[in-house]
């Protein structure tokens, strides 16, 4: 950590692994939500509204690029929450936003929740060639996507009230 | 094969041994997990204002700054989860046991979430 420091200033090294934090679930975010919306929306032929476009894709292809995403924004969101922890929260809790933390609290416990759910998703995917838990994957990937949107909105008001820059 | 044999493997068929080990590693994962954040089961403590850590559940203390247990909690967490899931790839379960394994999963997160909502009452209750 010191080498780093030496080159670029520590909140220059905690910008850049926030900025990457972001871009990571962005990604995640829109693979998550074409995943989801293939399997709620019934497939109709393509060239219609928007909406069948973005719903028509091949479902199954996202699993691998989930698991990553998820795996890599974690690691990133792990390491950015040992700095929350001293530079973030403590000044929060000194100007009394409660809730926002609470908030922020439970996206950490359902993205970790959300990462313990990834072997059971990436196995429905992957191993269920015949289709027998077809409905349980739909609702675990849906959860996912849930999980998802919530943490990404959480942390995007975080990143407001106290991220980057300040 | 003869035809009743045939028969029989058909009326109870079992369910691939990878699912059946990622679905209860899941499970038994996100119900650890809760679990250690209700009752401080940390593998370990982590301070990050002095990057230090100390086995097990430890309390705040004014020379080492906040104490951290998220980390420790996803390790305890993904230990007891591996055990368990690999347990229970050694047996042979049924399609409908593992379908409703299956759907345990996805529910557990949302019959989890008031749990871990009220966990969280230091934070609304404050406000």
């Amino acid at each position: 950590m010191e080498l780093i420091y030496n080159l670029i200033s520590v909140e220059v090294f905690w910008s850049i692994l926030l900025i990457l934090h972001g871009l990571i679930s962005v990604a995640l975010l829109g693979g998550l939500t074409h995943q989801s919306l293939s399997l709620i929306v019934k497939r109709r032929q393509r060239n219609q509204n928007i909406l069948d476009r973005f719903a028509g894709v091949q479902s199954a292809v996202y699993t691998n690029a989930v698991c990553v995403l998820w795996i890599v924004s974690f690691f990133f969101g792990g390491w950015i929450y040992s700095k929350y922890r001293v530079a973030v929260r403590i000044p929060m809790e000194q100007q009394g936003i409660w809730i926002t933390q609470g908030l922020f609290e439970l996206k950490e416990h359902l993205v970790s929740l959300g990462l313990f759910l990834l072997p059971a998703y990436y196995a429905l995917w992957t191993f269920d060639k015949d289709k027998v838990f077809q409905n349980s994957t739909k609702l675990l990937t849906l959860t996912l996507a849930a999980i998802c949107w919530y943490s990404f909105l959480i942390g995007h008001i975080v990143n407001n009230v106290r991220g980057f820059g300040s | 094969m003869n035809a009743p044999q045939s028969k029989l493997l058909h009326a109870n068929p079992s369910c691939d041994k990878r699912i059946i080990a990622c679905v209860v590693f899941s499970l038994i994962a996100c119900i650890g997990y809760v679990a250690c954040d209700l009752y401080k089961l940390p593998l370990f403590t982590y301070y990050p204002a002095v990057n230090e850590f100390v086995l097990g559940f430890a309390k705040l203390t004014e020379s080492q700054g906040p104490a951290m247990y998220w980390y420790g909690w996803l390790c305890t967490t993904t230990i007891l989860g591996t055990i368990v899931g690999a347990c229970a790839s050694l047996i042979k379960v049924s399609l409908s046991v593992s379908k409703f394994l299956a759907h345990t999963t996805w529910l557990a997160v949302w019959a989890l979430l008031p749990v871990l909502f009220n966990s969280l009452n230091y934070y609304w209750t404050h406000a």
